[in-house]
């Protein structure tokens, strides 16, 4: 015990005394969320063009029959429109059997459209919403008329809503662990290549002592990350942190564990610093792009999804979403957490197999 | 009682032979020196008794275990200095000491250790910013933390001053004192010479030579060397003067003559001073290990 906490210091002071480590582990995720806030934080989805969705939108629909805004949503290809009347289209989304409820309703010459949906049922009516808004606003300007025809009011229920930033936020954080988790574990590797290793490993200490100080270290700084990613979101960007500090301190355990994992195997496969890096770089980047933890996966099209529901990190982001905002996700949470224990299990086995101390 | 024990150790690198069979023991609290021309497979050799390295072939026994075992008890009880310093970065002098003395059961006080390699004004600097003998000295420092019945030093003189070379002799010579077992390589035989009760010389990975320095010098070079100044016309009448010396060798103006009976060369050189010669420079020089390395080896040594 006294070996294990003298490496977990000497690991510490190792680490933290190396300014590109700050920078890079602590320093660079919050620049990302203050140069994401910056851009985002009054945006959101639905300003994207409908070029990019290939799914189709489920719409209950009560409009009066002389309704124009009515005839322009059937003219959408990706809405699937059912009419019925009011209450029955309010009920509809209160069983989650359509993405939004629409109401149009007239009122002294103009259609006051109003768009039901609830912010937690997979972020979609929050998109399609904005949608709707932004296509009758257009259809307003065609007619060039002075007075303005569609007034689009949007209801979300329970969140109010959900902006970009609220669904950057988690999703930064993710890509924090996973980078933490990855290029943490080239530490090892450069310890490796100096030969820090082979010194140890003349001394009465178990490689286990070594390696588990190390992991831990790397947990405890995902847990810093965590504390800094989600303050600065909250306290700056208003960001709702709904979630209970133990499940997300479990989530990011989880996460920094697969990635951690992850990191090591990769790293077995490598003999300097500059390679392990380029095999990291390789795996990293484009699980970053993939995996939706900057847009929902629905704006990817459909023949990336296989690749993208085989990445870890999709499960991590979602899951993360899920549990700090507290609404629902692109999958269930058992999902989620099943998928991360598996890739866990599988990582960990193949990194102790493949595992080289020299 | 031997601390180490090794007999017809073999090991090669991808075909290249760099231990080619040696044998050699080690008695319990003597300083055995391990000497060798560059690449000649000492710290192979040292890195195999520590446990670093699994060997092709051969019996190996260090304190009584097979050091390829990796046993936490063997470990524990001996110290060791690696030809290359390699240690974390960024912790001070003292942290990487404390961290050491942590891993074995009894370590020396820290304090006493950095006296000892006169490190007490850079305690507080990482180890990356030393210099590199403060780096070596501090390698030492981790080797003799340990407070190992058995300490391995390779080559733990290289690159320090030689106040600290001194310095560095002394700490060695007491660690024979406390009944330590000290297992060493170099490359200065002046070194060899003063604390080694035994050495090996190997070359091309076999031994050559196993035994005491003086030994080794006695058998090797059985005559003296007397060294003067002389004029180029006394060089043809030295010869029939000298009747002892069994050699005369000029180099410039300067000559060394070789003998097996000193007192009586210098009776015949004083006798031809009455006829105007004159004895100036004058240094007699017993033979010493590195002339031994270099008749052994042929090579000078670095
Ligand atoms: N890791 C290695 N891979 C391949 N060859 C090696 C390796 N280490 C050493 N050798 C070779 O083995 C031989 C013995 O090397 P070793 O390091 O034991 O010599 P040494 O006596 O310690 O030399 P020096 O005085 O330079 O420290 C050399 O020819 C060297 O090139
Ligand atoms: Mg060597």
């Amino acid at each position: 015990m006294k070996i294990f906490f003298g490496l977990l210091k000497a690991h510490f002071k190792d680490i933290t005394r190396d300014k590109t480590v700050i920078f890079w582990f602590f320093l660079f995720p919050l620049i990302i969320v203050l140069m994401y806030g910056a851009i985002f934080s009054e945006g959101s989805y639905g300003t994207m063009s409908s070029g990019s969705f290939d799914q189709t939108f489920n719409l209950s629909l009560s409009a009066p029959s002389t309704s124009t805004a009515a005839i322009i949503f059937e003219n959408i290809p990706v809405f699937a429109i059912t009419r019925v009347d009011k209450d029955l289209a309010l009920q509809n989304l209160n069983d989650n059997n359509t993405d939004v409820a629409v109401i149009v309703e007239e009122d002294s010459g103009k259609e006051i459209v109003s768009v039901h949906y609830n912010s937690d049922q997979n972020s979609m009516g929050f998109f399609v919403a904005n949608f709707i808004k932004q296509v009758l606003t257009e259809a307003d300007l065609q007619m060039s008329n002075v007075t303005r025809r569609y007034e689009v009011k949007e209801i979300a229920k329970e969140i109010d809503s959900l902006r970009m930033i609220d669904y950057l936020l988690p999703g930064i954080l993710a890509m924090a662990l996973m980078q933490l988790g990855l290029f943490g574990s080239m530490q090892f590797v450069s310890y490796r290549e100096r030969h820090i290793t082979k010194r140890l490993a003349l001394a009465p200490i178990s490689k286990a002592s070594f390696l588990s100080s190390e992991v831990l270290l790397r947990l405890m700084m995902g847990l810093v990350q965590g504390v800094l990613i989600l303050s600065l979101g909250f306290l700056i960007y208003k960001v709702p942190i709904n979630g209970s500090l133990a499940s997300i301190f479990g989530i990011i355990v989880l996460g920094s564990m697969v990635f951690i994992s992850l990191g090591y195997f990769l790293c077995s496969f490598t003999h300097t610093s500059e390679a392990a890096m380029g095999v990291i770089q390789i795996i990293q980047f484009p699980m970053m792009f993939l995996s939706g933890i900057f847009f929902p996966m629905s704006f990817l099209p459909s023949s990336l999804r296989p690749i993208v529901k085989a990445l870890p990190l999709t499960y991590l982001g979602d899951g993360m979403r899920q549990i700090i905002l507290g609404v629902s996700g692109e999958f269930s949470m058992l999902t989620n957490v099943s998928v991360l224990m598996g890739w866990f299990v599988v990582t960990f086995f193949l990194a102790v197999k493949s595992f080289r101390w020299e | 009682m031997n601390s180490i024990v090794v007999k017809d150790l073999r090991h090669s690198y991808n075909g290249t032979v760099a231990v080619d069979g040696i044998s050699f023991n080690v008695a319990q609290g003597e300083i055995f020196g391990l000497l060798g021309p560059n690449g000649a497979g000492k710290t192979t050799t040292t890195e195999i008794l520590v446990g670093l390295k699994k060997r092709k072939a051969g019996l190996v026994e260090v304190l009584g275990f097979d050091p390829s075992d990796q046993d936490e008890e063997l470990k524990s009880r001996i110290g060791v200095q690696l030809q290359i310093p390699s240690l974390f970065q960024r912790l001070t002098v003292k942290e990487l000491l404390n961290l050491f003395a942590t891993f074995y059961p009894d370590p020396l006080n820290i304090e006493e250790v950095i006296e000892k390699v006169g490190l007490q004004d850079k305690t507080k600097t990482i180890s990356m910013k030393l210099s590199g003998g403060q780096l070596q000295r501090l390698s030492v420092a981790l080797a003799l933390v340990s407070n190992g019945d058995l300490i391995f030093l390779d080559e733990p003189t290289t690159g320090l001053d030689p106040q600290a070379r001194r310095g560095l002799w002394d700490v060695i010579e007491n660690l024979k004192k406390e009944g330590k077992t000290v297992f060493l390589t170099t490359h200065y035989m002046d070194e060899a010479e003063k604390l080694c009760d035994r050495v090996a010389i190997i070359d091309y990975g076999k031994v050559i030579a196993l035994s005491s320095p003086n030994d080794l010098i006695k058998s090797n070079f059985t005559e003296q060397a007397l060294e003067f100044d002389v004029e180029a016309d006394q060089k043809a009448f030295l010869h029939e003067k000298l009747p002892s010396v069994s050699k005369i060798e000029f180099n410039e103006d300067k000559a060394t003559v070789y003998t097996q009976d000193v007192t009586k060369t210098v009776a015949e050189l004083l006798a031809i001073t009455d006829n105007g010669f004159r004895l100036k420079s004058f240094t007699v020089r017993s033979a010493s290990l590195e002339d031994v390395f270099l008749k052994l080896t042929g090579r000078r040594i670095r």
